[in-house]
C-alpha cells in the first residue's frame, strides 16, 4: 500500500500565527498511500498543522517539505448551507486551480467533476442542492472535490463530526479506498477507535506528544498527555480508551 | 363590445406610458441599470455586503456632489469620494478603542451629512438635490450609454471571475487551497458596486440606490437556489420593478425613484409566499 518515499517530512516543526508557535517540534513523515490519524484536544494545533500543510501558513522554524498536491476537507459545519450551489458546482471548484483566471469550467472540467462524484458514492446527486445532503453526503462532496484538483495528499478536518454511524463506516471505507488508490489522507479529530485502524497516529498538543503506528502510540500515557489526562478507560472492556463527550466540540 | 372596449382601456393603460419618449427613456434607463445592479447584487447579497454597498453609495456622496459643481464626471466624482472615503476610515480605524463598524459609520455619516449640505445649499445651483433622490425622467443620452456600458462591465466580469467568485463565497477560508485569492473576488464585488451605485445615482438618487441592488437579489434568493438562475431571476425582477415603478409613477403622480424602490419592496412581498411554497 505505502511507497517509500515521504510525501511530506517534516523536521523540528514550528508553526503559528503573529510570530507566536501554536505548534512546535513536529517531526513526521507520511508516505504515499498513508492514512494518518491527526489526534488533538481543541485548542492544540491540529488545524494550524493542516493549514502549514496546506501552505497557508509558513513554518517558523524547522523545516517542512510537501512533495505533493494538497486538497482540504473542510468542517462542512463551517461550510455555508444556504449557498447556492450544487454538488457538482462544489466539485467544479477543484478545477480552478489548474485553470487560468479568465478561463471558465468548461465539459471537459465538468465531467472530471461527475466522475469524482461518482468515484464518491454520490452518482446521481450532481444536480442536488449541496446544503440539502446529508452530512456524510456533504463530506463525500468536498473529497470529491479534492478528487477533483487531483491532490495526492487529502486533509480532512474533522470528516466524522456530526455524523451517523452508518455514514461515518462509510466515510472511513471512502478513506481506505483513497488510501488504497495511493492517495495520503490525514485526518484531524477525536475518535480513537477510528485511529487504531489508520496506517499512523499523530499526536498533538501544542508539540509533538508521539507519531507512529496505532499499536505503539494509541497507549493511555500518550493520550493523557495528549489529552490532558481526561482518557477514560471503558471499566467493562480494559484497553478501551475513550474521551470525554467535550472534547468532540469545535474549537472556534 | 364591452369586452373589446374593457381590451381597449387595458392595452391603452399598458401603452400609453410607453408613447411617451421620456418615460420611454426612464424605461430603458432602468431596465440597463436593472440587469447590472440585479445580477452584482446576487453577489453582494450572498457576500453580505449590503452594508458595504449601502455604505459606499452615501461615502461617496459628496465626490459625486462637488463633480456636478466643478461640471466634472460623476464616475470620476464617485472614484474620488470612494477613495477619501476608503482612506478617511483607515485612519479611524487608527484611533483606539474604535472598532470596524464604528468607524465605517462615523466615516460614512460625516461623508453622507458634508454632502448632503452641499447639495441642499442655497448656495448650490438647483438640481443637485436630484443626486439624493433621483431624476430618471431627466435620463440623458450620455445617462443610457453609461448605463449599458457599466451592464456591459458587470455582466464580462461577473462572467470571467465566476468560479472564483462561487468558491470564495462558498468557502473562504478554503479558497486559496483552490488558488483562489478571495481579496481579489471581494474586491472585484465592491468596485462593480461602486460603478453601479455611480451609474445608477442618476435615476434612483443615492438614497433608493440601494434597493436596485438588494431588493431583486432578495427576490431571487426565495425563489432559486442556483446561482445562474438567481442572477437571471433578479435582473428581470429589478427590469420589472423599474417598468413596474415608472407605471406606478404615471398613473399616480408619485415620485419615481421612491416608486420603483417601493415596486421592488412589493416584488420581494409577492416572492416570499412563493419561496415559502417552492421550499
Amino acid at each position: 500500500m505505502s511507497s517509500s518515499a515521504p510525501l511530506v517530512e517534516a523536521r523540528e516543526l514550528a508553526a503559528g500565527y503573529n510570530g507566536r508557535a501554536a505548534i512546535e517540534n513536529l517531526t513526521f513523515t507520511i508516505t504515499q498511500g498513508e492514512r494518518v490519524a491527526l489526534l488533538g484536544p481543541n485548542g492544540g494545533g491540529k488545524t494550524t498543522l493542516l493549514r502549514v500543510l496546506l501552505g497557508e501558513l509558513d513554518p517558523l522554524a524547522g523545516s517542512l517539505r510537501v512533495a505533493a498536491r494538497r486538497g482540504v476537507v473542510p468542517q462542512t459545519e463551517r461550510s455555508r448551507l444556504d449557498y447556492p450551489v450544487s454538488a457538482l458546482d462544489v466539485a467544479v471548484m477543484g478545477t480552478l486551480a489548474r485553470l487560468p483566471w479568465w478561463r471558465r469550467p468548461a465539459r471537459s472540467e465538468r465531467e472530471a467533476a461527475r466522475e469524482a462524484l461518482e468515484a464518491v458514492g454520490l452518482d446521481g446527486f450532481e444536480h442536488a442542492t449541496f446544503g440539502e445532503l446529508s452530512g456524510g453526503q456533504r463530506q463525500r462532496v468536498l473529497i470529491a472535490r479534492g478528487l477533483v484538483q487531483e491532490a495526492e495528499l487529502l486533509l480532512l478536518d474533522e470528516p466524522f463530526t456530526g455524523l451517523d454511524a452508518t455514514s461515518a463506516a462509510g466515510l472511513e471505507e471512502l478513506i481506505a479506498d483513497l488510501a488504497a488508490s495511493g492517495r495520503s489522507v490525514i485526518v484531524a479529530g477525536h475518535d480513537l477507535q477510528q485511529a487504531h485502524r489508520m496506517d499512523r497516529v499523530l499526536c498533538v498538543n501544542h508539540r509533538q506528544i508521539a507519531f507512529g503506528k496505532p499499536s505503539a502510540v494509541l497507549d493511555l500515557p500518550t493520550l493523557e498527555a495528549t489529552y490532558g489526562g481526561t482518557i477514560v478507560e471503558l471499566p467493562d472492556q480494559p484497553g478501551r480508551l475513550i474521551l470525554p463527550p467535550h472534547h468532540h466540540e469545535h474549537a472556534t | 363590445m364591452r369586452l373589446e372596449l374593457a381590451a381597449l382601456t387595458t392595452s391603452g393603460a399598458i401603452t400609453d406610458p410607453i408613447r411617451d419618449p421620456i418615460l420611454r427613456r426612464a424605461i430603458l434607463e432602468l431596465v440597463l441599470v436593472g440587469i447590472g445592479a440585479g445580477t452584482l447584487g446576487c453577489w453582494v447579497v450572498l457576500y453580505g455586503f449590503s452594508y458595504s454597498a449601502e455604505s459606499l453609495s452615501h461615502a461617496l456622496f459628496p465626490g459625486l456632489v462637488l463633480a456636478t459643481l466643478l461640471g466634472s464626471s460623476l464616475v470620476i466624482g464617485g472614484i474620488v469620494g470612494a477613495m477619501i472615503a476608503a482612506l478617511a476610515i483607515v485612519a479611524a480605524r487608527q484611533v483606539p478603542s474604535v472598532d470596524s463598524d464604528t468607524a465605517i459609520a462615523v466615516v460614512v455619516t460625516t461623508l453622507f451629512g458634508a454632502g448632503t449640505l452641499m447639495a441642499l445649499s442655497r448656495a448650490s445651483p438647483p438640481g443637485l438635490s436630484n443626486l439624493l433622490f433621483g431624476d430618471v425622467l431627466g435620463t440623458s443620452d450620455t445617462d443610457l450609454v453609461l448605463a449599458a456600458v457599466s451592464a456591459i462591465v458587470v455582466l464580462g466580469v461577473l462572467r470571467l471571475l465566476h468560479g472564483r467568485l462561487l468558491v470564495t463565497g462558498f468557502d473562504r477560508a478554503g479558497a486559496s487551497s483552490l488558488g483562489v485569492r478571495p481579496a481579489v473576488a471581494e474586491t472585484a464585488v465592491l468596485v462593480l458596486t461602486a460603478l453601479v451605485v455611480v451609474v445608477a445615482i442618476q435615476g434612483l438618487g443615492n438614497l433608493l440606490v440601494l434597493a436596485v441592488l438588494v431588493g431583486p437579489a432578495m427576490v431571487a434568493r426565495r425563489l432559486s437556489a442556483r446561482i445562474g438562475t438567481m442572477m437571471a431571476i433578479s435582473a428581470a425582477t429589478a427590469a420589472l420593478g423599474g417598468i413596474l415603478g415608472i407605471y406606478v409613477s404615471y398613473y399616480l403622480g408619485t415620485a419615481a425613484g421612491a416608486s420603483v424602490a417601493l415596486s421592488l419592496v412589493a416584488l420581494y412581498l409577492l416572492a416570499v409566499p412563493a419561496g415559502a411554497m417552492r421550499a
